[in-house]
């Protein structure tokens, strides 16, 4: 079947496929947190950097301790930033598998783990504002992260950021990233089952009490501080996960990567798909990431062969986000529960109460 | 003999009054706006964008003067303002959206402002940075080393007359009291037999109004690209929460937060070197600061009797 493996191989569908699952993990993050507890994240973005710029430093650092690498002219910043640093980490990445599988796996449990604890922490502000002002407050979290990192080179090269990363499976040359996507899948899908099990478990009704009413889910018994740290810690570990795989799909991490663009497409995806449904959630990522890929000049002129005026293959790009913003403006005044709407509590005791008054109805009848 | 770093100070306080007075007429566009119809309205700055872009094409397009371009820059971006509430708020208000819905609402209103905006500078050449092509004149130099401009006496003036014009509004005339009836409490003013879709409608004008005019001043006298309005995002809404929504409260807060701003990071810079890309952080992290310890604002002047109900 050469048509399903140049598919396979085709750069443009391994960056829709990877994008969409970093994406479904993004947004499935955020659900938890905006559509189940009710805490307005307008800081994503800024767990996702954490992800992916742990994977960064940590890939780039231990690969040129593997090489021995010692920088010609004393660069700024550590020895990655340094002129012919990226081509020595892509180097080790091709020729040393148990170092590329390795680094990859560490990366992803440090980056959850830094991102659970810096979500716990942000959570601080949630026991103490309202809705709008605590999105604010995120929102200029974000900021402040977004500015060190253009800045300081320690650790993370500022405006050069981290370059020459490679995906875990580089050594295996033609179809590394292939496989890559495969994995980035696979990840998607369990993050997917474990939003689905969080969010139908006892800890995911206390989360929708709190949202509702915080003083009843008080009175019985459940610590809205805790429920909203908690769902911080675990939106906040998967949001870095979706860095961890969008920095060793892209390879290179830059600050201006994590503009706070990034948590409003999030936003639009999960509104569009509809608020506090994870099966809504996977709609809605899919129509927008291809939205987002397929809005490019040179993807429609090369690719599908689309002559596109000159004027209009200068904005495409920015045109994208104005179909962005007016889906988010369209859902909210039209239909504010998105395309599949929340479905009511699935408990083992409301299943079977409402397999039995089935069984009931039908020998009545 | 005066050293260099007090010219630098100056220059500094200088600056930062101009900046402070950008401030302080975008925050009270935010607050007023916040007050009478809850949204936090992140399109706001985009409406600054607007504003420069308006007085660039009113002068560099159609040829107009310094002061018609002023007028156009605020008419235009008060359309824009009262288009965006007519098209989304209001709908979203008359369908009863939470607060949180008006946020996330606006963050779309701003993304299609400014992005719309983007693709069109863009595809026209020459308007991806812009500076109306007047520069405005300088009034004296102190010292030899510092100068003054005119916009560094005409933006403060226009704060000061702006601040006199609410004041008397608010005070005087039934429409303000209307107002401020509306932001204290919508339901009992609409029972009044106040107008409140007409009140809405003037406080959506007026927050454009002041905001078309710190965008014809950017433009003026600073640079303005698409993106200008959003770097100055959350400078505004820092000056309004540290005056607590309140209205004079925040032009106050405003004045003060763009002088602090301008000499700490001067003064950051010269004793411990911190750059001055780090100047966005002092915005950020007393907004936090005061959400998190004062969430009811340090500046707060309530000599009209308005409280910001909880």
């Amino acid at each position: 079947m050469p048509d399903l493996l140049s598919l396979l191989k085709d750069p443009l569908f391994i960056d829709i496929v990877v994008i969409f699952g970093v994406y479904m993990i993004l947004s499935l993050s955020f659900n938890i947190e905006y559509g189940f507890t009710g805490i307005p994240n307008l800081g994503k973005v800024l767990f996702y950097a954490i992800g992916a710029y742990v994977a960064g430093v940590i890939a780039a650092w231990i690969a040129l301790r593997i090489a021995a690498f010692t920088p010609k002219t004393p660069a700024e910043g550590p020895a990655y930033c340094a002129y012919g640093a990226p081509q020595t980490i892509t180097e080790v990445f091709k020729t040393n598998p148990e170092f590329a599988i390795g680094v990859f796996l560490l990366s992803l449990i440090i980056g959850a783990a830094a991102g659970a604890v810096l979500g716990v922490l942000a959570s601080y502000p949630a026991l103490r504002l309202r809705e709008d002002f605590l999105a604010i407050t995120l929102l200029a979290f974000s900021e402040i992260g977004r500015l060190i990192t253009r800045t300081e080179w320690w650790p993370v090269c500022a405006h050069y950021g981290i370059r020459g990363i490679a995906t875990p499976f580089a050594w295996l040359g033609e179809y590394s990233r292939t496989i890559y996507m495969f994995l980035v899948l696979v990840m998607a899908a369990l993050m997917y089952l474990l939003a689905e099990k969080l969010v139908n478990s006892p800890w995911g009704r206390a989360m929708k009490a709190v949202r509702d009413d915080e003083l009843a889910a008080e009175v019985y018994g459940k610590n809205p501080a805790r429920v909203r740290a908690q769902a911080m810690a675990v939106g906040s570990a998967m949001a870095a996960v979706a860095g961890t795989l969008y920095a060793f799909y892209l390879g290179s991490i830059m600050p201006d990567d994590f503009m706070p663009i990034v948590t409003f497409l999030a936003i639009a995806m999960v509104m569009l798909g509809g608020t506090a449904n994870n099966r809504g959630v996977v709609v809605g990522v899919a129509v927008l990431v291809l939205v987002d890929r397929l809005f490019n000049a040179s993807v429609l002129e090369r690719k599908f062969g689309i002559p596109l005026p000159d004027y209009l293959a200068n904005s495409i790009a920015y045109l994208k986000y104005v179909v962005i913003g007016m889906v988010i403006i369209l859902i909210l005044i039209f239909g504010p529960q998105g395309l599949i709407p929340e479905k009511p509590l699935k408990t083992p005791v409301v299943e079977e109460t409402k397999k039995r008054l089935k069984m009931l109805a039908r020998k009545e009848s | 003999m005066v050293p260099t770093l007090v010219y630098t100070v100056f220059r500094a306080v200088l600056d930062g009054l101009l900046e402070g007075s950008l401030y302080a007429l975008m925050g009270f566009g935010l607050t007023i706006v916040f007050r009478v119809t809850r949204v936090a309205n992140f399109a706001h700055a985009e409406y600054v964008t607007y504003g420069a872009y308006a007085a660039y094409v009113a002068m560099v397009a159609w040829g107009l003067g310094l002061i018609p371009s002023a007028i156009v820059a605020a008419l235009a971006v008060a359309a824009v303002a009262l288009a965006s509430d007519e098209l989304v708020f209001k709908p979203l208000w008359r369908r009863g959206s939470t607060p949180l819905h008006f946020l996330v609402a606006s963050i779309g209103v701003g993304l299609v402002l400014r992005f719309s905006l983007q693709a069109v500078a863009a595809a026209v050449p020459g308007y991806l940075n812009i500076r109306l092509p007047r520069f405005p004149p300088t009034l004296t130099v102190v010292g030899g080393k510092v100068a003054i401009n005119v916009v560094h006496a005409a933006a403060p003036l226009l704060a000061l007359s702006t601040t006199v014009a609410l004041h008397i509004l608010f005070t005087k005339t039934k429409l303000g009291k209307a107002m401020r009836a509306t932001a204290s409490n919508p339901t009992l003013a609409r029972i009044s037999g106040i107008n409140v879709i007409m009140v809405r409608r003037v406080t959506w004008i007026i927050g454009g109004l002041l905001a078309g005019l710190s965008g014809f001043i950017i433009s003026y006298y600073i640079q303005a690209n698409p993106e200008v309005g959003w770097n100055f995002l959350l400078w505004m809404f820092a000056a309004a929460i540290a005056g607590g929504f309140t209205f004079y409260g925040t032009i106050l807060a405003g004045l003060i937060l763009g002088i602090v701003g301008q000499v700490a990071i001067i003064l950051a810079g010269y004793y411990a070197g911190i750059t001055t890309a780090y100047k966005p952080a002092i915005a950020l992290v007393i907004m936090v600061l005061v959400l998190l310890f004062r969430p009811e604002g340090i500046i707060r002047i309530q000599s009209l009797g308005l409280r910001r109900r909880a």
